[in-house]
Parts: structure tokens; C-alpha cells; sequence
């Protein structure tokens, strides 16, 4: 008879699920203030892939507007900064589970995410915009003219730009991309008619495909940026918010203006 | 063809039509190359290739882990004992059943902080907790229990292949079940294995790629980033075509060699 092997150990992986159920979304309990003292570390998530805000450097670091918010909050509360580099699609989990105290990701403000996650006061309002296939340019003039049947409009999956293509084009064909870079190439090769999306970052594409797109610098929308923290953790965005409103009234904002150079503005327009 | 040697014609064939697709997409871009601002002084070149380096050992832990998870799966589905044998089919259900990328989110949001908070109480020093709850660690667990998966598929297939009789006989001469799987079944067995393993191991190291999801900053991830610093796109991805490549394509032959050695 062959000897069975001890099955203890992969009985337990049965029991695999059920530890998940029991662990999902029940982020440590306690104060997160207290914990980040004890650790002598604020552990900051954002996904290094939206320029300027967040972006990875040729020596491997994360730089941009929003790490240097990050670090004036990190020094405020007299701890280092340490930054979590996260797919967006992981970002309000990476959070909800407790590996990350903040997420500082360019994260727009929207009435959806409130309920997931407690936002900042707005610290920044940026601009979006499209970046339209050449060919189409006569067309296509504004957002309006994309609300047709047969118009596709390329957008970055999870973003405030599909969320306003969903309510401004609903007649359109809106194809969601993981990464931007494939937005805008589909705009150059002319599979989708425009993509709409931050302006800075439309800037870039269009210097990018220069022969084979236009960019429409007519805002689209406005989008209020908010770090954010769990709902739980009111007492570390009453901190939050007054670094940030210190960084208003002392001009350490405007530096940073001047400094990542984002299209946008501090002030709702 | 046939006044060629074989190599002569494989190389020829190779050449033909991997430079063919090179020179394709190479000669004729819609806007000029910026290989430099990748590749160049002050270029991307270290971020990616250190994305190579955590793709090669997070593929290499994970393909250990899967052979054993795989054999000890096998084994267990080979088991005469049905609830053995259960655990073997539960297994290889579970992880074989579900896209690997829930299992890599799931394990890491949800289980791995309910295991290190129970470790914790436990009483395991933090330290350890912490190694047990990194990205990396229940990265390669997670891809070693999806390998093992298959793995155990292919050891079960490998071993029930080999003709009944030769069980029979081996029985028949006094044999225990285990020196039959031992020294008859087996030997034939691995020989069988070694195809659908190479195929399985080649998936394997481009699987690593999903654990980009949970924060693991191999090839894939790293490579994601650099096109969103620089807003190019082939520049960094035909290199990184290559560099998946430099890793498969090993693989592949040195199955084949071992598979030619044991015929």
C-alpha cells in the first residue's frame, strides 16, 4: 500500500478562504498616529506613473509634486517617508489592509471614492483635456463633438477622465487602457479619435506623436486632487489638512508650483 | 534545402524570420527611435534591468516551490487513500479553477495580514512576521502554488500514462505499491513529464509578471513606469521582449537536451 503522506499541512490550506473572509478590509485596529510614531516612518502609497506628481527617476527613486507633499507631511508628524510604489488598480486596498497610512497619488475627489477612503481638502485642481487624432482635427473640436455613435474615445481605466467620458460622450465607444502611453498611441495610429485625460500629461503625448496627433487645450473638466487616508483615521487627516493649509498660507505650495511646473491650479477656477 | 546541414538550415530559417519581424517593426517607425533617452548615460537602463534581476530569482524561487508543491501534489493524487487523494484534487481545483490574479490580491490584502496579525498573537517575533507578509515572499508562494498546480497535473498524467500491465506485473513479482511507483513507474514517468513541464516553466516565469499587481517591481512593473517617465513605448518594450526572452529560451533548450538524454 503506499504510505499516504501526512496530510496536515494541506488540509490547512482548506481553511485558506476562510481565513481571507475573515481578514478582508479589517485594517489593524488603533491609533495609525501612534503606529507611525512607533515606526518612525509614514508609509505613503502612490502609483509612480503620473508625471509630474509621481514618477520614477533614472536612478530608480520616486520624485514630483506630490512626494514632496508627502515628505512636508512625513516631517510635520517628525518622521521619515516611505514610499509604497502601487498599481492604481491596488491602491484603496493597499490602504484598506494597512500596508499604507496615506495615499498621495494625484487621486481626484469623487463622491464614489468618499466611500472608500477619507479625502483631504482639495490641495490641488487640475485640468483635463483631448488628444485628438490628426486626421480627425477638422471634426472633432470639442468634447461634443466626440458624443456620437461610431466616435472612440480612449481613457485610462479607474481615472476622473473615463469617469467624465462615461457622462459627457454616453453615445460614444469608451475604451479603457491600463496604461496611458497606450491611449495615446491608439489616438496616433488612429484606432481611437481622441483621449481624454490630464492636461500636463496630454501635453507630453502630443509632443510625443507630434505628426499624428493635435492637442485641444479647452479644459474638459476640472478635478480636485485629495490625499486620502481610512475613514477611521480622522485625527491624522486633521493633520493632514492643516499641512496643507500651512503650506498655503507660507508659500511652500506655491514653491512646489513652480518647482513640477503641473498644469493646473492651487484655487478652484 | 536539403544540400545543407541541418544547422545550416535551422540558423538560416532563424534568421529569416526572427530579423524579418525585427526589421519590420524596426525599419519603418511612424516617428523616429529615442533609444537614448532610455538606454543612454543617465537612461532608464538600471531601473529595468533591476526589474530583470527580481523577475529571474522570483521565477527561479517560485519554479522550486512549484516542483515541490507539484511532485508532493502528484503524489497525493497517486495516493490510494481517497481522502490523500482529495486533497490532491482540492488543491489543484482551487488554484487551477480561479484567475491567478484574484488568488495574487486575495493573498496579499486579505490573507497575508490576517496571517501576520494571528502570527503576531502567536507570539512569532515581528521580524519574521514581517519577511512572511512582504510582496516578494507571497508573491513566489503564490506563483509556487499555482506551478505546483499544473505540475501536479502533469506528474499524475506522466505516471497513469505508463501501461496498467506493467503495474500488474511488477505486483504480480511481489512488488509494494510504492517500489512500483518507485522504481518502475517513475523512471518512464519523468521522462514523459519533461515537455509539459518545459511549457509550464516557460508560463511561469511570464506569469511572474501578474505580481506586479501586489507591488513586486519586476521586468513588467518597472518596465510600465519607465514608459510612463518618458511617454515612449517600444523603446522600452522591444528591449524587454528580449530580456523575457534571454530567459525562456534557455529554459526551452536545456529541456530539450535533458529530454533528448533520457530517451
Amino acid at each position: 500500500m503506499l504510505a499516504p503522506m501526512r496530510p496536515l499541512p494541506l488540509v490547512l490550506l482548506a481553511y485558506l478562504p476562510l481565513a481571507a473572509l475573515f481578514g478582508c478590509g479589517s485594517s489593524e485596529p488603533g491609533d495609525t498616529l501612534a503606529r507611525i510614531r512607533a515606526r518612525g516612518a509614514l508609509v505613503v502609497a502612490t502609483e509612480a506613473e503620473m508625471r509630474p506628481f509621481e514618477y520614477v527617476q533614472p536612478d530608480g527613486s520616486i520624485a514630483g509634486f506630490d512626494v514632496d507633499l508627502a515628505r512636508a507631511i512625513a516631517d510635520d508628524l517628525g518622521v521619515k517617508l516611505e514610499l509604497r510604489n502601487v498599481p492604481w488598480d491596488s491602491i484603496i486596498p493597499e490602504l484598506k489592509s494597512g500596508r499604507s497610512d496615506l495615499i498621495a497619488s494625484a487621486m481626484t475627489i469623487t463622491e464614489e471614492r468618499g466611500k472608500a477612503v477619507l479625502f483631504s481638502q482639495p490641495y490641488f485642481f487640475t485640468v483635463t483635456a483631448l488628444l485628438v487624432n490628426k486626421a480627425k482635427a477638422s471634426e472633432i473640436k470639442s468634447i461634443a463633438d466626440l458624443d456620437r455613435e461610431g466616435r472612440v474615445l480612449a481613457v485610462k481605466e479607474g481615472t476622473t477622465g473615463e469617469f467624465a467620458a462615461q457622462q459627457r460622450c454616453p453615445k460614444a465607444r469608451i475604451v479603457s487602457h491600463k496604461n496611458e502611453d497606450g491611449a495615446a498611441l491608439d489616438v496616433a495610429e488612429g484606432r481611437a479619435d481622441a483621449f481624454l485625460y490630464d492636461l500636463a500629461n496630454v501635453k507630453q503625448h502630443q509632443a510625443n506623436h507630434p505628426d499624428r496627433t493635435v492637442l485641444l487645450p479647452e479644459p474638459v473638466t476640472y478635478e480636485p486632487y485629495g490625499l486620502a487616508v481610512r475613514h477611521s483615521d480622522v485625527t491624522l487627516m486633521a493633520r493632514v489638512d492643516a499641512v496643507i493649509e500651512a503650506m498655503r498660507k507660507d508659500g511652500r505650495m506655491a514653491a512646489l508650483m513652480k518647482r513640477h511646473a503641473p498644469e493646473g491650479s492651487l484655487e478652484k477656477p | 534545402m536539403s544540400r545543407f546541414s541541418p544547422l545550416l538550415q535551422r540558423i538560416a530559417v532563424t534568421v529569416l524570420l526572427v530579423g524579418g519581424l525585427v526589421a519590420f517593426l524596426l525599419l519603418a517607425p511612424p516617428e523616429p527611435f529615442q533609444w537614448g533617452r532610455i538606454w543612454g548615460e543617465g537612461g532608464y537602463g538600471r531601473v529595468i534591468l533591476g526589474g530583470f534581476v527580481t523577475t529571474i530569482w522570483i521565477s527561479l524561487a517560485s519554479l522550486v516551490l512549484g516542483l515541490v508543491f507539484g511532485f508532493a501534489g502528484g503524489r497525493a493524487r497517486l495516493s490510494r487513500s481517497p481522502a490523500v487523494q482529495q486533497i490532491g484534487t482540492v488543491y489543484v481545483e482551487l488554484v487551477r479553477g480561479t484567475p491567478f490574479l484574484i488568488q495574487v490580491i486575495v493573498a496579499y490584502y486579505c490573507f497575508a495580514p490576517a496571517l501576520h496579525a494571528f502570527l503576531l498573537k502567536l507570539g512569532v517575533p515581528s521580524a519574521v512576521a514581517q519577511v512572511l507578509d512582504s510582496a516578494q515572499v507571497v508573491g513566489v508562494l503564490a506563483l509556487g502554488l499555482l506551478c505546483g498546480a499544473y505540475v501536479t497535473e502533469i506528474v499524475r498524467a506522466a505516471v497513469e500514462s505508463v501501461d496498467r500491465g506493467q503495474t500488474e506485473a511488477a505486483l504480480a513479482q511481489g512488488m509494494t505499491h510504492g517500489q512500483v511507483l518507485r522504481l518502475v513507474l517513475l523512471p518512464q514517468a519523468v521522462r514523459r513529464m519533461i515537455p509539459p513541464l518545459t511549457g509550464e516553466l516557460v508560463s511561469l516565469v511570464k506569469d511572474s509578471s501578474i505580481l506586479s499587481i501586489i507591488t513586486v517591481a519586476e521586468l513588467t512593473k518597472r518596465s510600465s513606469e519607465v514608459r510612463q517617465s518618458t511617454y515612449l513605448t517600444f523603446e522600452v518594450l522591444l528591449p524587454v521582449v528580449v530580456l523575457y526572452l534571454c530567459l525562456t529560451f534557455p529554459l526551452s533548450r536545456l529541456a530539450r537536451r535533458l529530454e533528448l538524454r533520457l530517451r
